[in-house]
C-alpha cells in the first residue's frame, strides 16, 4: 500500500478536481469537468510506484485557488482548468523512463485529452473521404467525396493517396476510426524519438508544440517524424543507404511538402559518405541534368512529363518568382515563421530556443548524426517558405503542424541542454501553452488575420503580426531571440538575463500601439459592419497583392462605428479604400475614392495571357484620410461613422491624433 | 534549482522594470500595483517548488491586464500556504491583500482570512488544508468572489442585405448580462432563441428587458420576437448569482430583419 501512496494521492486529486468543479459551478461540467479528472485518474492508474514531483501539492492548491476566483474574469475557469492539465504534462515528463511501455504510459493521459478535445478538421475529413473512395471501406460520414477548393475533382483531392490508403483500415471501426492508425503512427514516432534521444525528451516533443498540435490526429506529420527518425537510427553502410533513399521516396509519396525533407536525406547521405570536396561534382552534374529535363518539359513539351500542381505547368515559376523577384518577402516569411504570434514556431514552442542552443553542443559530439538531422530539416524549412510563400503556415488548420517534421532535430538539441535551468524555464512556458490549448480547444486554430486565439483568450490584442508585417518588429523579435540564444550559451552568471528576455518578449507581444485595427474592433465600437472577406479562411487572402489584412466593410444602413475617446480639435486618420462611397463622419460627409492598383509588372510577365486586376476591394489602394473633429461631430462622447451612399467603403485602421494634423 | 541570492534580486528587478514599462505604455493604473508584490514573490520563490506556478501567474499578469487579479490572487494564496519561509508567506499575503484592497472583489473576506491564517500557522501539513477548507467553506457559506467587471458585455452584430445577425457570448455567473443594441437606422424585427440551464429548480433564472418591458423566464428553451428601433437595447440578464453545484448558463442566438 505504501508503495502505491502516490498513485492513491493522484486518484484523490482526480476526485477533488471533479468535486471542486461542481462546487465552484465552473462552466462545462459535463465535458471538461469530466475528462480532466478522468485523465488524472488514468494517470493515477498508470503511475505505479513512481514518486510524484515536488510540484504536485503547489499545483493542486493552485487549481483550487484558481477555481475559487474563477468568476473574476469570464476566461478564468479556462486558466484554472489548464492548471491540472499542465500538471499532467509535467507528470508525464517526470515519470517517462526506459522501462517497458515507460514512454507510452507517460503520454497516454494527455494524448487522450488531446484526442477528445480536438475537433475533426477539414483535412482529416478529406483524408477519410479519399480513404473510403480508394479502399471501398465506407463509413456513414465519409462515404461520399466532396469537392473542395484546390481539388482536381470530387474524387481526386489535392492530397496524395498513400496516407488515405494507410489510414483506411481504421474506418472499419466507424467514423471516429479514422484516427486509429494515425494514433498508432504517433505512438511509434514517439518511441522512435525516445530511442533517438531519451524518454523525457520524446515526451516533451510529443506533448508540447509543435508536435502536440497534431498528436494523434489524422494528419501526416507524425508518420513523417517516424520515417525520418528511422532513417537517422539506421546504421551506416551501403544497404542502409538504400533504405534511407526508400524512406525519402515514401516521404514524398506521403505529402509533396516533404520533398524538401527527402532531398535533404539524399544530400545528407551523400555528405556522410567518404570522399573529399570533389565528390560533390557528380551530384551537381545530375542536378543540372534534372534542371535541364524540367526546362525541356516546361518550355518544349509544355509540361507533358511532370504535371505538377494539377496540371499547372507554371507551378515551377512560383519558385523562380519567389527567389528572384521577391527575395525580401521570402526573408520576411522566414522571419515570421519563427516569430508570428499566430503561427510562428517560437511563440507556441519557446523550448525550441533551448533546443537550438543545444544543437551547437550536439553538432560537436555527434557530427554525422547532426548532418543527417540538420540538412534535411533546414532544407524542408527553406523549401516550405520558398514553395508556399505567404501560406507557409498552412492555417486555418492546426497551428504549428508545418514544423512537426523538424521535431527529431529539435529533440536532439534539447537532449544536449536538458539539465540546464533555462531549458526547464522555457519548457515550463511551453507546457502552459499546451495546457491552455487542451482547456480551450479553439486555441488550436488561427486564421492568419492578426488575432491569435491564445492572446484573445487572455484578453490581449497584439499589434505584432505577420499580416501587418512591420520589418522593425521582426528585427526586434530577432534581437530578443538572438539574445536568448547568447544567454543560453554563455556562462551561468549571465543566465538570469533569460528572465529579462522572457518578460521583454511578453511585454512586446502584448504591446498594442493604440489605434483601432479593423479585425480588433470590439462590439462596443462596431455594430452591423462585417469583415471582408466574409469568411475568415486565409486561403481567401493568399493571392492579394496589397495587404492580407481583413477589412471592415461599411455598405448599408444600420452599420456603424461609434468611436469613443475623441475630443473636439482631434484628428481622425482613417485608412480606407472605395470606388466612390460616401461616409458620414460625425456631421461631415467624406467621399472615398481610391485608385485601382495595377498588376505588379513581375506578375504580368508570368504566363502567356495578359492580366488585369478586377475591381475587387482587395485590389483598391488603401489611402489615409484625415478628418478634423469639431464639437458638433461628437454626440454622447462618441463620433459616429456610417455609410451614407455609393459603393461600399473598406476600412483597415483608425487612429486618433490629438490636435490638428497638417495636410 | 539552486540559484544565488543576487539572481533573486535580479529577477525581482526585472519584474519591477516590466511593471514600470506596462504603466508607461498602457498608462498608470493603481490596479497594477499588486504586480509589484507578485514579481517580488517570483524572485523569492526562485529556488522553490512553487516557482513554476508563480512564474506562470507572473507571465499571465504581465501580458493580460484583465487576468492580473486572478494571477496575483492565485499565486499569493499559494505562497501563503506553501511558502517555505516566513518572508515568502508574508509577501504572498501582501499580494493577496493588495489585490483585495486596490481592486473591489466581492466575497473577498474568506480569501483574506485564509491568507492571513496560512501565514501565521507554523505547521506545514496543516497549512496545506487551508486553501481546500477555505474554498469549501467559502463556496458553501459565503459564496465565491464575483466578476470584477460590472459593465455588461455588448454583443457583436453584422448586417447583410438587411438581415441582422448577432454574435452573443454565453452568459454565466462570471458574465451575467449581455446587451443587444438595435442598429442605428431603420425599424427591425428581432428574434432571440434562448437555451438556459445548469440550475436545479424552475424558478425564473433570466430577465429579458427591452425599454420598459421585462420578461422573466425559467430554465429551458424559449424563442421571443421584438420590434426594435434605433436607441433600443435588448438586455439578457442572468438573475442567479453563485450557488454550489449550479452551473447557470444562457446560450443565445439572435437575428433580425429590417422592416
Amino acid at each position: 500500500m505504501r508503495n502505491h501512496l502516490q498513485s492513491l494521492l493522484m486518484a484523490v486529486f482526480a476526485v477533488w478536481i471533479f468535486a471542486v468543479w461542481r462546487l465552484a459551478g465552473m462552466p462545462s461540467p459535463g465535458f471538461a469537468g469530466r475528462i480532466i479528472p478522468a485523465a488524472w485518474l488514468l494517470a493515477a492508474i498508470l503511475n505505479g510506484k513512481r514518486q510524484r514531483g515536488r510540484w504536485f501539492v503547489p499545483m493542486a492548491l493552485s487549481f483550487t485557488a484558481g477555481a475559487w476566483v474563477w468568476m473574476l474574469y469570464p476566461g478564468g475557469w479556462i486558466i484554472s482548468a489548464a492548471v491540472p492539465v499542465a500538471g499532467l504534462i509535467a507528470w508525464a515528463i517526470s515519470i517517462s523512463d526506459n522501462s517497458r511501455f515507460g514512454t507510452i504510459r507517460a503520454v497516454l493521459p494527455v494524448l487522450l485529452l488531446s484526442l477528445v478535445t480536438a475537433e475533426i478538421n477539414g483535412d482529416e475529413v478529406r483524408f477519410a473521404e479519399q480513404a473510403s473512395a480508394l479502399s471501398g471501406i465506407s463509413s456513414e460520414r465519409f462515404s461520399e467525396a466532396n469537392f473542395r477548393s484546390g481539388d482536381i475533382s470530387g474524387n481526386e483531392g489535392h492530397h496524395t493517396p498513400l496516407f488515405p490508403l494507410l489510414i483506411a483500415p481504421g474506418l472499419l471501426a466507424g467514423d471516429l476510426g479514422l484516427r486509429i492508425i494515425p494514433l498508432i503512427f504517433a505512438l511509434i514516432g514517439i518511441l522512435l524519438l525516445a530511442k533517438l534521444t531519451s524518454p523525457p525528451i520524446a515526451v516533451v516533443a510529443a506533448l508540447l508544440y509543435p508536435g502536440f498540435g497534431i498528436l494523434g490526429l489524422a494528419m501526416t506529420g507524425w508518420l513523417a517524424v517516424g520515417l525520418f527518425t528511422v532513417g537517422i537510427l539506421l546504421p551506416e553502410g551501403r544497404k542502409w543507404s538504400a533504405v534511407r533513399f526508400l524512406i525519402a521516396l515514401i516521404l514524398v509519396a506521403l505529402k509533396m511538402r516533404y520533398v524538401g525533407l527527402a532531398a535533404g536525406i539524399f544530400i545528407a547521405e551523400y555528405a556522410c559518405m567518404p570522399g573529399g570536396k570533389r565528390k560533390w561534382i557528380t551530384p551537381l552534374v545530375w542536378m543540372s541534368a534534372g534542371a535541364l529535363v524540367l526546362a525541356v518539359d516546361r518550355y518544349l513539351l509544355h509540361g507533358m512529363i511532370f504535371w505538377s500542381r494539377y496540371g499547372n505547368i507554371g507551378a515551377f515559376n512560383l519558385i523562380w518568382a519567389n527567389i528572384f523577384h521577391r527575395p525580401l518577402d521570402i526573408i520576411s516569411h522566414a522571419g515570421w515563421s519563427l516569430f508570428d504570434p499566430e503561427a510562428g514556431l517560437l511563440f507556441r514552442a519557446p523550448w525550441v530556443l533551448a533546443a537550438i542552443s543545444g544543437l551547437f553542443i550536439f553538432s560537436r559530439k555527434h557530427s554525422a548524426r547532426f548532418k543527417r538531422l540538420f540538412i534535411p530539416s533546414i532544407i524542408y524549412w527553406a523549401f516550405l517558405i520558398v514553395w508556399a510563400g505567404p501560406s507557409w503556415h498552412g492555417l486555418p488548420a492546426q497551428v504549428g503542424r508545418m514544423f512537426v517534421p523538424m521535431l527529431p532535430l529539435f529533440a536532439c538539441g534539447l537532449a544536449s541542454v536538458w539539465k540546464e535551468k533555462e531549458t526547464r524555464l522555457l519548457v515550463m512556458i511551453s507546457i502552459a501553452v499546451s495546457a491552455l490549448v487542451i482547456a480551450s480547444p479553439i486555441c488550436r486554430y488561427n486564421y492568419a488575420d492578426g488575432t491569435d486565439s491564445i492572446l484573445a483568450l487572455l484578453g490581449v490584442t497584439s499589434g505584432f503580426s505577420m499580416v501587418r508585417s512591420y520589418s522593425v518588429q521582426l528585427l526586434a523579435a530577432l534581437f530578443l531571440a538572438s539574445s536568448m540564444l547568447l544567454v543560453l550559451r554563455k556562462e551561468e552568471k549571465y543566465r538570469v538575463f533569460s528572465f529579462v528576455i522572457i518578460f521583454s518578449a511578453l511585454f512586446f507581444v502584448s504591446l498594442n500601439l493604440g489605434g483601432y485595427e479593423a479585425e480588433n474592433m470590439l462590439p462596443e465600437i462596431v455594430q452591423g459592419a462585417r469583415l471582408y472577406p466574409y469568411i475568415s479562411d486565409p486561403v481567401e487572402r493568399y493571392f492579394w497583392f496589397n495587404s492580407r489584412e481583413r477589412m471592415l466593410e461599411l455598405s448599408e444602413p444600420g452599420q456603424s462605428i461609434l468611436l469613443p475617446g475623441v475630443e473636439a480639435g482631434d484628428t481622425l486618420s482613417l485608412q480606407m479604400s472605395s470606388g466612390g462611397g460616401v461616409l458620414s463622419i460625425g456631421a461631415e460627409l467624406a467621399a472615398v475614392e481610391t485608385e485601382l492598383m495595377e498588376m505588379p509588372s513581375m506578375y504580368m510577365s508570368i504566363g502567356r495571357t495578359s492580366r488585369t486586376l478586377p475591381d475587387l476591394p482587395e485590389n483598391r489602394l488603401m489611402e489615409m484620410f484625415s478628418v478634423p473633429i469639431e464639437d458638433y461631430d461628437i454626440v454622447n462622447g462618441t463620433v459616429r461613422i456610417v455609410h451614407h451612399s455609393g459603393p461600399p467603403v473598406y476600412m483597415d485602421r483608425i487612429d486618433i491624433t490629438r490636435g490638428r494634423v497638417l495636410q | 534549482m539552486k540559484i544565488k541570492d543576487s539572481s533573486e534580486v535580479a529577477v525581482m528587478l526585472t519584474g519591477y522594470t516590466a511593471w514600470a514599462a506596462v504603466n508607461l505604455f498602457r498608462g498608470f493604473s493603481s490596479a497594477s500595483l499588486p504586480l509589484i508584490a507578485l514579481f517580488t514573490l517570483l524572485g523569492m520563490s526562485l529556488n522553490t517548488s512553487i516557482f513554476p506556478l508563480i512564474l506562470g501567474c507572473s507571465l499571465l499578469g504581465l501580458i493580460s491586464p484583465v487576468l492580473m487579479p486572478w494571477a496575483v490572487l492565485v499565486s499569493g494564496l499559494l505562497a501563503c500556504t506553501v511558502g517555505i519561509t516566513m518572508k515568502i508567506r508574508i509577501t504572498g499575503f501582501v499580494a493577496v491583500a493588495s489585490t483585495l484592497w486596490l481592486i473591489p472583489v466581492s466575497s473577498s473576506i474568506p480569501l483574506a482570512v485564509v491568507a492571513a491564517m496560512a501565514v501565521l500557522i507554523g505547521k506545514n501539513r496543516l497549512r496545506y488544508f487551508l486553501i481546500p477548507a477555505g474554498f469549501i467553506i467559502s463556496a458553501l457559506i459565503f459564496g465565491l468572489p464575483g466578476p470584477l467587471t460590472v459593465k455588461p458585455v455588448i454583443a457583436g452584430s453584422t448586417i447583410t442585405d438587411g438581415i441582422l445577425t448577432y454574435d452573443i457570448p454565453k452568459v454565466n455567473t462570471s458574465r451575467n448580462e449581455v446587451l443587444l443594441p438595435a442598429p442605428f437606422e431603420g425599424v427591425w424585427a428581432v428574434w432571440i432563441a434562448l437555451e438556459a440551464g445548469g440550475v436545479r429548480d424552475s424558478i425564473p433564472m433570466m430577465a429579458i428587458r427591452l425599454g420598459d418591458e421585462m420578461l422573466l423566464l425559467p430554465s429551458g428553451t424559449d424563442t421571443l420576437s421584438f420590434t426594435m428601433v434605433p436607441g433600443d437595447t435588448l438586455a439578457i440578464t442572468l438573475m442567479r448569482g453563485f450557488r454550489p453545484f449550479n452551473h447557470s448558463v444562457i446560450h443565445t442566438t439572435a437575428g433580425g430583419e429590417r422592416l
